[in-house]
């Protein structure tokens, strides 16, 4: 076996020479009309959703919206369903929905696998990374998660009012992801900042958004380079060495792979940990009851990830077609509302209500079909671990200032500010 | 529509016996059903769920295997009441 040369020369210029997407002007500025101006990157969205979506289902059920180059959202679970198991006519070669669609020739692979696959390469691409994601995996690192947990609210002692998303909610998944992937976990905030670049920048001008998507793909490139030199037991050193049809993977497949697994692992994780928490600081009586029966907890997080599914998919239309009562274009952006889905009272009763201890719970927070979240068994640890330790410890704490909390704004929502009261 | 009622038979003079079946064509690995109840489901080394044995449900887990089948989001979980 020779050196690894594969990273040798940076695979950007070459996917340069290719084919080029299509770009669209960026429409920004306040919503009329949800059913045919939707835009869910603006604060009205971000602040509450779950009233403009239960209007929507109701009278639509499938908006539209000329921004982004043209987008449907459909806001009824069947919909949603439906279009989650349609791989043959929705593609996944970008899931988030920006300005820029890539070029069509990007499928079945798209920019990071197997998120962004189609079939049939998808199913090889997710094979790697199953066994590295299971219940039994996952557990290997709660004991690690828990003492994490606390250490966080350690370092609370003595003061009176905390911003629990950002002391508390966003440290935790970082911290996993950094030691599964094996990056420093001193770096902690610049994952956070390309978290932001790439989730929450989508309406930046084209130019800075590659660019801020750039500064990413130069960190994985280091990360490659050092495991390059120093391989070890972590997901950067089996990505390297992984093969798929009897070959190593593509350079672009193994950072596209890294990119996928830091951006999704974290700010969906510290969403449902923030959205949890402002849930029992606002409704004492769930808080209560959590805190009486620790045992419910599993029960309470289906509940808690249903009302506040922090996670919105994309998907590409393939073909014109006419769908559901609308007419499709190809090329068309689908705004996946797995939240939306979750709230629809033709699939669950009291779908608007949090029921602490629903028992009957098929929601799809993490998705449904052949893309059901890889890291669905982690972010359900973290969650329960997180939510276990900070009850046990500040078993009272209220909102202090319910006018200061802030959302995040596109397809992952949950609280970034969340000033709380804990003594 | 699975329904979370108690089997007709439950009790000491039942005369069926429930089984479970997995639905490998649906199952996605999203593990409802080895959490809700591991007495009768695993998972295999990309966790995809498995039935345990040969999928016999006894008295005491019928809730656990009702509770699964209602509870996985792919409707991957058949439950077959045996006379």
């Amino acid at each position: 076996m020779g050196i690894d040369d594969r990273f040798a020369e940076d695979f950007r210029q070459t996917r340069e020479e290719g084919p080029i997407g299509i770009r669209s002007p960026v429409i920004t500025g306040l919503v009329t009309d949800w059913a045919t101006d939707f835009s869910h990157v603006e604060p009205e969205w971000a602040a509450d959703p779950y009233p403009i979506q239960d209007d929507l289902r109701q009278r639509c059920p499938i908006a539209h919206t000329e921004r982004f180059g043209g987008a449907w959202l459909p806001t009824r679970y069947e919909d949603v369903a439906a279009i989650a198991y349609d791989t043959d006519r929705f593609s996944s070669r970008s899931i988030i929905l920006s300005n820029f669609r890539p070029p069509r020739e990007l499928a079945p692979i798209g920019g990071s696998p197997p998120i962004s696959s189609d079939p049939p390469f998808h199913h090889h691409a997710r094979k790697l990374l199953l066994p590295a994601f299971t219940k039994a995996a996952v557990a290997k690192q709660e004991a690690g998660t828990r003492r994490f947990c606390h250490s966080l609210i350690d370092a609370l002692a003595g003061a009176h009012v905390v911003d629990a998303a950002r002391d508390y909610a966003q440290h935790i998944p970082v911290r996993v992801i950094a030691d599964l992937l094996g990056f420093p976990p001193d770096d902690g905030p610049q994952f956070r900042e390309f978290v932001e670049d790439l989730l929450e920048g989508i309406n930046l001008p084209p130019d800075e958004r590659i660019a801020r998507v750039s500064r990413l793909f130069d960190y994985l490139l280091a990360q490659v380079d050092d495991h390059l030199g120093n391989p070890r037991e972590d997901l950067t050193s089996y990505l390297i060495n992984a093969e798929l049809y009897g070959r190593k993977l593509e350079p672009s497949h193994v950072v596209g792979t890294m990119a996928l697994l830091l951006i999704a692992g974290i700010d969906t994780t510290w969403s449902a940990i923030g959205a949890s928490l402002w849930h029992l600081a606002t409704t004492p009586s769930d808080r209560r009851r959590l805190v009486a029966e620790p045992g419910l907890l599993p029960t309470a997080v289906e509940e808690l990830l249903r009302a506040y599914s922090p996670v919105t998919m994309a998907r590409l239309v393939r073909d014109d077609m006419h769908w559901h009562g609308v007419d499709m274009k190809a090329d068309d952006w689908i705004l996946l509302s797995f939240p939306a889905a979750n709230r629809d009272p033709a699939q669950f009763d009291r779908a608007g209500q949090v029921v602490i201890d629903r028992e009957v719970n098929r929601h799809a927070a993490f998705g449904l079909g052949i893309h059901r979240c890889l890291g669905s068994h982690l972010a359900r640890m973290e969650l329960r671990v997180a939510l276990h330790a900070w009850l046990e410890r500040i078993p009272e704490f209220t909102l202090e200032d319910p006018s200061a909390v802030t959302w995040s704004a596109g397809q992952i929502r949950g609280p970034r500010t969340l000033p709380l009261r804990i003594r | 529509m699975t329904v979370l009622a108690k089997g007709r038979h439950h009790g000491t003079d039942r005369n069926s016996a429930v089984k479970v079946q997995i639905n490998p064509e649906r199952c996605q690995g999203h593990g409802r059903c080895y959490d809700l109840a591991p007495g009768l489901f695993g998972d295999d080394d990309e966790g995809y769920g498995m039935v345990l044995g040969d999928g016999t449900v006894p008295p005491s887990e019928e809730h656990d295997a009702r509770l699964a089948a209602a509870n996985c989001p792919e409707r991957a979980i058949e439950l077959l009441e045996e006379v």
